[in-house]
């Protein structure tokens, strides 16, 4: 009797044979620049290695090799955990004031990464994990967590419903995963026996040496959870919290609530009319929860987890929660935060984002502030350097979670206004124009697009990615019902709106649902062609070829094109069994035209 | 190109496809199947493309690129009719991904642009320079922007410029003259 057993056991799938496109696809996702382990050997060696043909072969046949026989070679399970201190903690003598980083060695990474590609896709094309699991699935990001989040709090609100949220912690997430449940688990999902098998060699006997300073140790065994530091352990363990998610969504039906799960960091969510009966609803949900978690293997942390409201009304009023777990037992209760940290988003208790953008923009403005050392208007870095750096590295902090404020017909003049002084002393850095010069001026010089228009384009595109997500992705279950395609409809989804309820809830979910029908295209993120290992190109590499001369500039380059051209073309002519086509489109100018493509084509011989 | 692959696949005993485009990275995104804008049009062309490879160890395809410079014989007539034929967009236009994102792009670099416009955006006393066209220049976010892009590597000539486009108010230049 397992706790697993209320679940359906899925169908086996085939794992076809690793492709050189796959590995390639791998490699050129790693950066040059992280650092080797044990045998010393870089990414930039590995991309120069992999550059010979036979050596890409002899590499897939031995990731084929590793996957059929059951076995990942010892070489590959041997890391070095690099223990560095954490700045700005006042005493070292605890353990948490250090960060472990483990560095694996990168020829069994390259491998791990071409599986857990392998493994994502499956994950999502098959359903194996809940819709409402954000974490370390592909498409499924923070962002779309919190939209999730919010919509549900607006539309509940223009019911007249009030929230409450408890957010739990799983305590030790990583290195608590059980091996036999997780084999149990792949079974369960329909991954072949000589994959499972394969996983049972890759979890156990781990070894990693301690690196501190100068300091190095030997060997010491390492196999609790999964195997840290490698592209498989986020894969693997969400697919090990998904039968969590899936039995409570199974066995607390009755209790209405939304759960929502960001790798180890949950939430669970009750709405109703008082907030008493909401409290009443979260107890009981958590008590189930924590029954499942037990189950697995895993443990809830008590003392992390956090109680929230959501009220736009005027009253204070937030009774306590008595979670019935120490420490929260008899007159211990749980308070509700006055702010609620979660993804990195700060949600207040009427969602109007203030301290979150006061905190990025802040964020933003000391990092603008620390790189005045790199560069004044005399010396140091040139300017386009300086806009680069603001472009990637501080505008994204100081925008991070913008959607959740940002929507038509929101209020966000003091918002926008804190980024606005933000660009400008960014501008004023980049350009080094005197301090009293207008911020207009300064942006237009640098090439900084105005926050609010950076905003409202950035928002406006993302509108659309919605249409690219898969079809059981979360935001999918709250739009109308032409977007729901797969996906459960939420009670609080859109299409359960009347015409006139709808015009009551403001947000980013109703703008993105006012904008797709402008799209006409569908997609299929996750199409049977897709599939890793099944591509066009990993099925017939030799078979599609691709006569490339990049882009010529000069003349004599031109020519020796035009002269080989018509080689090849003699050549197609009078060959058999040949057709030849010549394909060229025009996008014209004016925007009430389509774009067109157009073809001709003959038979030779 | 879907069609042409399609064309060409449907015709009997063919074992060799040749295509000629000026465009070799267009002719990439049509045989891979991932998520991209214009997605359909690669899956039928993966569809078709793996039904006629799996057929015949001996089939292949080949994509020739055909700079569109060398305005090259049978290019040339694709290129030809491509160009003088006019599909007008009907009351109901298909979009695609990347038409819609563009729209939004441009949508808001017009917005910007009117803001320039505007003297109390830009100040009163921002240099206006003009291309060698005649037309006033305008702000862009694109490779660094207008101003930036030719002078940004040089930091001397570069804070010369900003300082000389953008000159201390009048007011301040008053106030140094009353003192001194």
């Amino acid at each position: 009797m397992s706790v697993l057993d209320p679940l359906p056991t899925l169908q086996e799938r085939d794992w076809p044979p690793f492709s050189a496109l796959e590995l390639t696809d791998a490699l050129s996702s790693c950066s040059s620049r992280s650092s080797p382990g044990l045998d010393h050997i870089t990414w930039v060696h590995l991309k120069a290695v992999l550059e010979i043909e036979k050596s890409v072969q002899l590499l897939v046949t031995l990731a084929d090799a590793c996957i059929h026989v059951g076995h990942w070679p010892k070489h590959f399970k041997d890391s070095v955990s690099v223990i560095i201190p954490k700045p700005g903690k006042p005493t070292y003598s605890t353990p948490k004031s250090f960060r472990p980083i483990v560095l694996l060695n990168t020829v069994g990474k390259l491998i791990e990464k071409m599986i857990s590609n392998r493994l994502q896709f499956d994950m999502i094309k098959d359903d194996l994990v809940h819709p409402n699991q954000v974490g370390g699935v592909r498409q499924r990001s923070t962002k779309d967590a919190g939209l999730f989040l919010t919509n549900l709090v607006r539309t509940g609100w223009a019911k007249g419903k009030k929230t409450s949220m408890l957010a739990f912690d799983i305590a030790q997430f990583f290195p608590s995963l059980n091996h036999a449940m997780l084999l149990a688990i792949l079974r369960k999902q329909g991954f072949s026996s000589f994959v499972g098998r394969f996983f049972a060699s890759y979890l156990i006997d781990r070894f990693t040496s301690y690196l501190c300073g100068s300091f190095r140790s030997g060997p010491r065994q390492a196999d609790v959870g999964v195997g840290q530091g490698s592209a498989l352990s986020p894969v693997l363990s969400a697919l090990y919290i998904a039968p969590v998610m899936k039995l409570y969504h199974m066995q607390a039906v009755a209790l209405k609530t939304s759960l929502l799960l960001y790798v180890d960091d949950g939430t669970v969510m009750a709405q109703s009319k008082s907030l008493d009966k909401n409290r009443e609803t979260l107890k009981d949900a958590y008590a189930v929860l924590l029954r499942l978690f037990v189950a697995i293997g895993l443990v809830l942390e008590h003392s992390k987890t956090e109680y929230f409201i959501f009220d736009r009304s005027h009253s204070d009023y937030s009774p306590p929660i008595g979670l019935g777990y120490a420490p929260y037992t008899g007159k211990d209760l749980l308070k509700p935060n006055l702010y609620w940290r979660y993804l990195g988003f700060y949600f207040d208790r009427k969602l109007l984002f203030h301290e979150h953008v006061r905190y990025y923009s802040t964020k933003a403005l000391s990092s603008v502030k620390a790189m005045k050392m790199l560069g004044s208007s005399t010396q140091g870095l040139p300017p386009k350097e300086k806009r680069l750096l603001y472009r990637s590295c501080v505008l994204p902090i100081a925008t991070y979670g913008y959607r959740l404020w940002y929507y038509e017909g929101a209020r966000c003049k003091k918002a926008l206004s804190l980024l606005k002084t933000m660009q400008r002393k960014a501008g004023l850095w980049i350009t080094g124009a005197f301090s009293t010069s207008l911020t207009g001026g300064i942006e237009s010089l640098a090439g900084l697009i105005p926050v609010h228009l950076h905003l409202q384009k950035m928002a406006g595109r993302a509108n659309f990615r919605t249409a690219t997500l898969s079809d059981t992705h979360p935001l999918r279950s709250i739009l109308s019902q032409d977007h729901h395609k797969g996906a459960q409809p939420h009670p609080c989804a859109i299409s359960q709106m009347s015409e006139a309820f709808k015009r009551k809830v403001k947000g980013t979910v109703m703008e993105i649902d006012r904008h797709l029908p402008e799209l006409t295209e569908s997609f299929e993120p996750v199409a049977s062609e897709a599939r890793p290992g099944a591509r066009l190109m990993d099925r017939f590499p030799d078979q599609v070829i691709f006569d490339d001369c990049g882009s010529l500039l000069e003349q004599d380059a031109l020519e020796a094109r035009e002269r080989d051209l018509f080689t090849i073309f003699g050549n197609v002519r009078l060959s058999d069994n040949t057709v030849y086509c010549s394909v060229d489109a025009s996008l014209p100018d004016n925007t009430h035209c389509n774009g067109l493509c157009n073809y001709s084509c003959h038979s030779a011989g | 190109m879907g069609s042409a692959i399609t064309l060409a696949t449907q015709q009997d005993n063919c074992e060799k496809i040749y295509i000629f485009t000026d465009s070799i990275a267009s002719a990439r995104r049509a045989v891979d199947p991932s998520l991209h804008s214009g997605q359909g049009h690669s899956l039928a062309v993966c569809q078709t493309l793996a039904a006629w490879l799996a057929e015949d160890s001996s089939c292949t395809i080949t994509f020739i690129q055909v700079p569109s410079k060398l305005e090259w014989s049978i290019h040339k007539e694709a290129h030809d009719y491509a160009k003088d034929l006019i599909s007008p967009a009907g009351p109901r236009p298909a979009m695609s991904l990347d038409s819609v994102q563009k729209a939004v792009t441009k949508c808001a670099q017009e917005s910007w642009t009117r803001m320039f416009e505007n003297l109390s955006y830009k100040g009163r006393n921002f240099l206006h320079l003009e291309r060698l066209d005649g037309d006033a220049l305008k702000p862009t976010y694109i490779n660094g922007g207008v101003w930036l892009s030719p002078v940004g590597s040089n930091l001397s000539v570069a804070v010369r410029l900003f300082r000389y486009s953008q000159p201390r108010p009048n007011w301040i230049i008053l106030r140094t003259f009353q003192h001194s």
